[in-house]
């Protein structure tokens, strides 16, 4: 064979083999940044999404919390007002020395329904709207509604605060929120015979420890169907929104502890 | 070159080694890849011992095929791809397996075999990256073990098609070019080799 030829034969090859090189490489090269950058603009989209899905949380639990005041307040003020009116309009029939006997029954009878109905709405009046939490704050909204809800546990719901710093508003009334869930959850759904609330401040976070004797589920079984109520969704989302970690520990026939670490801004 | 004789062959061992060593702990597609190199070992060890070797390259490339369109097949799961790509290896064993009906044939480079070979190979690759692209499942590709070895496979194949294609009308013309061209082989299947290492190494608990 002639040596030109041997040459051309080579330069062809050797050329057409590192063409194919480059292109392959060229080609990995392109799929990568393509692919990083298709990432990238997913990641975005993502936060975005996040973003605005938290501030439409955010907005519609404003919302509800307006609502809820606006509601509680006119139970309070308005038909509170008319039965505390009817109730001293009873008294004083009551008093009076026309009624008989039996018509003073009556109106005894009537005093008290309207006593319980008052009750009632003031109960009813401080879900709404926790004027204690507006007035006095976290801790004392805590212990309030511990002493509302103890009745309904056999061995009671015992809340154990150690907070040194005032918490914005819209913070401590998520966490009251939380609690208020977790403490109806356990009655309704666990049965339980007691709970237990901690909130205690660490350096640079909040613990939340609710745990309660009750039922117990299968969280992560719960977690993978998605099927959890609207309960368990909205103690999710309002962990959420203070940016808090959630942890659920809950075995069957062995209660439920739920922990929620929440950062605190410097 | 005494290096490009036995380099590759310490190539194929350390890939070797490395899937051995975590063939448990890897998914099943790249079980298929460990068992692909422990079948490369084995050829090596034959090829070296027996000469004239051509004889082997026939099932080497149906067996090569087999594994990496099973492989593929894993990845693809459960695409119509997947479900005909058993059909299109039988069908490529089956032409392949027609080479030992005419011994006349072994004596020589089967160009038809490896081109096709090198062809559904990179058809394989270039489906996983627009699969990769379309998904965006994965978000760090340099821990995904299936994009080193499909760099590997693009590098190889697409270095080696002119070779392959050429093989038999250089070694009529010049020994000594062919011998060079086959360096440059022996080089693109070290570079193979080294990123099945690679990717028989990434471990799959922190890939993701």
């Amino acid at each position: 064979m002639d040596k030109p030829l041997d040459q051309e034969i080579a330069n062809l090859l050797f050329s057409g083999v590192v063409v194919m090189l480059l292109l392959a490489l060229a080609l990995v090269a392109f799929f990568l940044i393509y692919q990083r950058k298709l990432v990238s603009q997913q990641l975005a989209l993502q936060t975005i999404q996040v973003a605005y899905q938290k501030e439409a949380f955010v907005a519609a639990i404003q919302a509800e919390e307006r609502e809820r005041q606006r509601i509680g307040n006119d139970l309070h003020d308005e038909i509170g007002s008319s039965l505390s009116a009817a109730k001293m309009l009873m008294a004083q029939l009551e008093d009076s020395t026309s009624t008989t006997a039996k018509e003073q029954e009556v109106v005894v009878l009537v005093q008290s329904i309207i006593g319980n109905s008052l009750q009632d709405i003031r109960n009813i009046s401080q879900n709404l709207h926790p004027a204690v939490l507006a007035q006095f704050g976290l801790s004392q909204a805590l212990q309030n509604l511990a002493r509302v809800c103890n009745d309904a546990f056999a061995n009671g719901v015992a809340v154990h605060v150690e907070l040194n710093t005032a918490l914005p508003y819209a913070q401590e009334l998520a966490l009251y929120r939380i609690v208020q869930e977790l403490i109806n959850n356990a009655l309704k759904h666990a049965q339980a015979s007691q709970v237990v609330v901690q909130l205690l401040q660490q350096p640079h976070h909040l613990v939340l420890l609710v745990r309660d004797d009750g039922c117990g589920f299968d969280y992560a079984r719960i977690q993978a169907s998605n099927q959890g109520g609207l309960g368990l969704k909205s103690l999710v989302a309002r962990a959420s929104l203070l940016d808090a970690a959630l942890h659920v520990e809950s075995v069957a026939g062995q209660g439920t502890t739920v922990r929620i670490d929440v950062p605190l801004s410097d | 070159m005494l290096f490009l004789e036995y380099a590759p062959l310490f190539l194929v061992f350390a890939a070797g080694t490395v899937g051995a060593l975590r063939f448990r702990r890897l998914e099943p597609a790249l079980r298929y890849l460990a068992c692909l190199v422990f079948f490369e070992i084995f050829v090596e060890i034959v090829s070296r011992a027996i000469t004239p070797n051509l004889f082997v390259l026939p099932a080497d490339t149906m067996v090569e095929f087999g594994f990496l369109a099973w492989m593929y097949r894993r990845a693809f799961w459960p695409s119509v791809l997947s479900r005909w790509l058993p059909a299109v290896a039988v069908v490529f064993g089956a032409a392949s397996l027609v080479s030992y009906t005419e011994p006349a044939t072994l004596l020589h480079f089967n160009t038809v075999q490896r081109f096709a070979e090198s062809l559904l190979v990179l058809g394989l690759v270039l489906l996983y990256f627009y699969k990769v692209i379309r998904e965006l499942a994965i978000k760090h590709l340099e821990r995904e073990p299936l994009f080193w070895v499909s760099v590997g496979l693009l590098l190889y194949f697409s270095g080696n098609i002119f070779i392959f294609v050429s093989s038999n009308y250089v070694i009529q013309h010049s020994k000594a070019l062919s011998l060079r061209m086959w360096d440059v082989h022996a080089m693109l299947y070290m570079a193979l080799n080294s990123l099945y290492a690679v990717a028989l190494w990434i471990s799959p608990s922190t890939r993701k």
